[in-house]
């Protein structure tokens, strides 16, 4: 199996200044040596809690904040999706629109062929044609991540970033989610990175697991295996909260 | 409940304006006296049949007068909405959505505007211009720009940090791309509460302009002049002064309760 992401040895750090009148500059670090990989077709699950440097490995892998070290990546960019679902989609623009524009901006001109893509998108995240129509308001908030889920693959990526896709929804939305971006993984072959704070998501979803503490990877390995035998410290007492 | 005031607040607003506009296209339809016509024999004529609203003290007809000082009036407003929030969203969006030293510098020179009341500024700018109409349009449209910025910024600097602007970053949208099609969209709401209060305030200050004799020139007919000449008739002859004041009122209130209806 070829390796989609390879990170070796990932450092971020922020410079911060301290104090009103006489600021001193503190440099905050945020990952501190951090290396990964993902292999084709695989789910990465990136467990940590918040402040734990998750969403900055996402950002880094993007190329959105600088970093040190070495991010490999198949030539086709990532896509990602967010959190909020309601955020990150304009809300001024109409849902066949939102998906239209990811394959404009790819440069693709012609306008019947996109429509023909737009509509096969929304029915494979599980929409309909009429939705299409309708404004990001006017659906529900599981039905604004599979309009997310479906832009971010409208640019055939090979890698997903997902940073918290399921935190923002009803338990009951959640495993719907969860199940199309098992489904679409399947289908298109797809690599996922999936950011989350809850082992209970990750469990069942990942193949592989990675638990983030302070900017250090402190467990790596299967999700069964780490559930059953955690070794770090740290893992045990996310376990026991569970 | 609230909903409906608010609705009731924009109807009515929006019939007074369209009865505003009736009134000024009928000035321009009806075979009326020309408002510049002087009659020495209708000096200060009751209102009649004949006459609706009376003449004034060059008998002049104040019907006619009134419907062309309306138009110009309307006309001077939308000249100066239309600079105002050209300049003022350009302004706007640039600072907002970059910020950094551009916001700064302009946003300071934004304030030192602002600080003045529009009215000395435009008066500033006709003593520089020469008084007349045009002037009168790019002055007030120049006070007005600060106004539209400020409002225009708030919304994109608001916009610029949410998701939907990092997911269209992401996707290789341009900057413009962004301003333009993305972010302006969503600031339409409290810019259209801006131009219809922007519109209230430049029908007052191109009346003041105009009663204080540098707006548009005699014997053109402004409303805020026909109030000026007015004032020495004011018991002599009440109508010349209550018509156009009327007139005036129902620009200022219509645009007011259709502003007010948008406001959250």
């Amino acid at each position: 199996m070829n390796e989609i992401l390879k990170v070796k040895d990932l450092n971020v750090s922020f410079k911060d200044s301290q104090g009103l009148l006489f600021s001193h500059t503190v440099t905050k670090h945020v990952l501190k040596g951090v290396s990964f990989e993902i292999k084709e077709g695989q789910i990465l699950g990136l467990v940590g809690e918040s402040g734990s440097g998750k969403s900055t490995i996402a950002k880094a892998v993007l190329g959105l904040v600088p970093y040190e070290g070495e991010v490999i990546m198949d030539n086709a960019a990532p896509s990602m999706v967010f959190q909020d679902p309601a955020g990150s989609l304009n809300p001024a623009k109409r849902i066949g629109w939102l998906l239209d524009e990811a394959l404009y901006l790819r440069g693709e001109k012609d306008p019947d062929e996109r429509s023909n893509k737009v509509l096969e998108m929304i029915n494979l995240v599980g929409l309909k044609e009429e939705h299409l129509k309708r404004y990001p308001k006017e659906l529900s908030g599981g039905q604004r991540q599979r309009v997310c889920i479906g832009r971010a693959l409208m640019s055939q990526p090979r890698l997903l970033i997902a940073d918290e896709p399921v935190s923002a929804l009803d338990v009951t939305i959640q495993a719907q989610i969860l199940e199309l971006l098992r489904d679409l993984q399947k289908k298109l072959d797809l690599s996922i990175l999936f950011i989350s704070h809850d082992l209970r998501v990750v469990y069942n979803f990942c193949d592989r697991l990675i638990i983030l503490k302070d900017g250090v990877i402190v467990e790596e390995g299967d999700p069964k295996v780490v559930y059953r035998t955690p070794k770090d410290q740290y893992t045990k007492v996310l376990l026991s909260s569970i | 409940m609230k909903n409906r005031i608010k609705n009731i607040n924009f109807i009515l607003g929006a019939s007074i304006i369209c009865f505003m506009a009736l009134f000024i296209l009928a000035g321009k339809i009806l075979p009326l006296r020309d408002p510049n016509a002087i009659d020495a024999t209708l000096k200060f004529a009751k209102p009649s049949l004949a006459h609706p609203f009376g003449c004034d003290n060059f008998g002049r007809e104040i019907l006619s007068r009134v419907m062309q000082g309306s138009l110009s009036t309307f006309l001077i407003a939308l000249g100066t909405v239309f600079i105002g929030t050209i300049f003022g969203v350009i302004i706007g969006a640039a600072t907002g959505y970059f910020g950094g030293v551009i916001d700064e510098i302009l946003m300071r020179v934004n304030d030192a505007i602002f600080a003045f009341p529009s009215i000395l500024l435009a008066l500033l700018f006709i003593s520089l211009l020469g008084p007349g109409t045009y002037q009168v349009v790019i002055a007030l449209g120049i006070a007005f720009v600060p106004s539209f910025a400020r409002i225009v910024r708030g919304e994109f600097l608001k916009n610029r940090n949410m998701d939907y602007v990092k997911c269209a970053r992401l996707m290789g949208a341009s900057h413009l791309r962004i301003m333009v099609i993305h972010i302006l969209p969503n600031t339409l709401r409290v810019l259209l509460n801006a131009i219809l209060i922007g519109f209230n305030n430049a029908v007052l200050a191109e009346a003041s302009m105009s009663f204080l004799g540098i707006g548009v020139q005699p014997p053109d007919p402004s409303l805020g002049r026909m109030l000026s000449e007015a004032q020495a008739y004011l018991f002599k002859a009440p109508n010349y002064a209550l018509f156009p004041g009327l007139a005036l009122i129902l620009l200022v209130l219509g645009f007011g309760l259709m502003s007010d209806s948008f406001e959250k």
